[in-house]
């Protein structure tokens, strides 16, 4: 089985202006992948060159084992646009139908899909409306039924929940989790990190065009932990000697908050507190959130850029 | 390509494009034919005045008024076609709707031709079935029609499918205003240079003469009513206006050149294949 996205090198500029400096990805079938950066970092441009509305200036990319190019691949490949504007003109079902038509689906089968679809993303008893009078929320959900009509094995989501409130981010978070049961390949485009944090398996955090830090979701939060600590004094030695261990974050007389790279610090940190004679009241470890790793990979970045 | 053809004419039909188009031609025909009753209630007084049974000059008359009618009909098919056609990439392209669509399994080359085609059919209806309104009515209500209409009209029909495959080309690479804008000088240039024909001849002035013949061939629509005008008129008027300069600025004395026709043939199908080239090669 070929991998769903495969990208050596990917890069794209725009008038001498690099909008992609460096994409190389991998992603395997079945998995939900988050791709993660702050605007402008070249998420949405990486996303139209795998979907071969942009052509790469330099580098390799594969979707599904073959060029997005190709038309018989396409037939597998569903995508909701993060400045989703559709034909307002149509109603929710005719649509569809139109778009399922471009899929190359049957007549009876869209017959079949479509309130299934409706269904799913919540519009079922509005189809017969024109999508003109849909709220935003009932357009990104129209653009999303769209987007899995002829069950796809990848599906490009950018932004998916943009227009959507609380209870309708949940359940798009719900479909994602239908499509991977159902072995569908999800390529999530997102913000909202606590949803990247909730559904994706594996992501990639891209910042100024170049892959920053990518790998499974629980690998890369264990990587990185912030401890508190609390001893009755915090002598100049103890504190040089936890500046070896990882990265003094903030301390006072009697305590530090230090990150530390892997759990195999925690007992080397207690171990150094002991042998300066201090006495340990607190050794608390807290993981950082994929929010809190996220800014620490992209603020990095500017701070380096900056020095 | 069929489905994104089909899907075009849907879209003018929902979108009261048709609607409107049709309401505003059914207006500007009334007006035309008013025109027509009075003119002929005019002759019909004058006939009566000269103890005659008809007004000698009236097919004459008649044939000037329906020249000019057509002139207007052709004037407004060609601003339909540009107007119609103007944002089809483009529009769609700065609206983002496009974006869904070419993800789908067909080619860039299906999309722009399925445009193309919808968009002809379109044009060509357009023109051809006002041209061919006027006519009718003019023909119901003073039982005149021109010597040769069914050419005149084909040329019309012609001139409309020209100009809307020149817009789907400004279209593939031009914001839409800037293409809208591109095309309807370009549309007065080809009107223009047929006047500057006509002007060269009369002073004679075969520079201007040779400019004017380039723009004919680079901006053929003018031309096209030229020779549409041809079919319009009796060869006795014909005979008139070969004896001064060339014809006159709104209607020529030569029939369709068929090197001429094939030169707007082989026009329209490069300007089609540079749309899609370039529709292809671009970053969306």
């Amino acid at each position: 089985m070929p991998a769903a996205i495969r990208t050596a090198h990917l890069r794209k500029v725009f008038r001498g202006r690099p909008a992609v400096e460096d994409v190389s990805l991998e992603v395997e079938q079945g998995e939900v992948f988050g791709f993660l950066g702050p605007n402008g970092a070249g998420k949405t441009t990486t996303v139209k060159m795998l979907l071969g509305l942009t052509y790469p200036t330099a580098g390799k990319l594969e979707v599904l084992g073959h060029s997005p190019q190709d038309k018989e691949t396409r037939r597998f490949i569903g995508f909701l646009p993060e400045m989703f504007r559709f034909h307002d003109w149509l109603t929710g079902e005719e649509f569809l139908r139109f778009h399922g038509e471009l899929y190359g689906m049957e007549a009876a089968e869209l017959r079949r899909r479509i309130p299934e679809v409706l269904e799913q993303v919540g519009l079922l008893g509005r189809e017969r409306e024109r999508i003109r009078g849909y709220s935003k929320g009932m357009q990104q959900r129209i653009g999303l039924a769209q987007a899995i009509l002829h069950r796809p094995r990848l599906v490009f989501l950018d932004e998916p929940t943009s227009a959507l409130d609380p209870l309708g981010r949940r359940e798009v978070r719900e479909i994602i989790g239908q499509l991977k049961a159902q072995g569908t390949t999800v390529f999530l485009n997102s913000h909202l990190l606590s949803e990247v944090e909730q559904t994706c398996d594996r992501i990639a955090v891209v910042h100024r065009g170049r892959v920053v830090r990518s790998g499974r979701m629980g690998e890369l939060l264990a990587e990185r932990l912030e401890v508190e600590l609390r001893v009755d004094a915090l002598s100049p030695g103890l504190l040089e000697r936890l500046k070896d261990l990882g990265t003094l974050r903030s301390t006072d007389g009697q305590g530090a908050v230090l990150e530390v790279d892997s759990e195999a610090k925690l007992p080397r940190l207690a171990e150094a507190i002991f042998r300066s004679g201090a006495q340990l009241y607190a050794l608390t470890p807290r993981r950082l959130s994929l929010e809190e790793l996220f800014v620490s990979l992209v603020s990095d970045k500017v701070e380096r850029r900056g020095a | 390509m069929l489905k994104v053809a089909r899907f075009t004419l849907r879209e003018a039909a929902r979108k009261r494009l048709l609607f409107a188009l049709a309401l505003l031609t059914v207006l500007f025909l009334a007006f035309f034919f008013y025109g027509v009753y009075l003119q002929e209630q005019a002759f019909e007084r004058r006939a009566r005045e000269a103890g005659l049974e008809r007004f000698p000059q009236a097919e004459f008359a008649w044939m000037f008024v329906v020249l000019m009618g057509l002139y207007m009909v052709n004037f407004l098919g060609g601003l339909v076609s540009v107007f119609s056609g103007v944002g089809s990439l483009s529009g769609e392209l700065e609206a983002g709707t496009l974006h869904t669509v070419l993800t789908k399994p067909l080619s860039r080359a299906e999309v722009v031709l399925g445009k193309w085609l919808g968009m002809s059919l379109l044009a060509f209806a357009y023109m051809t079935l006002t041209g061919g309104g006027l006519l009718l009515g003019t023909w119901l209500m003073v039982g005149y029609l021109p010597p040769e209409p069914l050419p005149a009209l084909g040329l019309m029909g012609l001139n409309a499918v020209l100009l809307l495959t020149l817009t789907l080309l400004g279209s593939s690479f031009l914001p839409t205003l800037t293409n809208g804008i591109g095309q309807v000088v370009l549309y007065g240039m080809g009107w223009t240079g047929g006047i500057l024909g006509f002007i060269a001849q009369f002073t004679n002035t075969p520079l201007l003469e040779r400019l004017s013949k380039a723009s004919t061939w680079l901006i053929p629509t003018d031309a096209l009513w030229r020779f549409a005008s041809y079919y319009l008129q009796s060869p006795e008027l014909l005979q008139l206006s070969r004896q001064g300069p060339e014809g006159n600025p709104f209607a020529g004395n030569r029939p369709a050149d068929p090197l001429f026709l094939l030169w707007v043939g082989a026009y329209i199908v490069a300007a089609l294949a540079l749309a899609v080239w370039i529709f292809r090669k671009r970053d969306l």
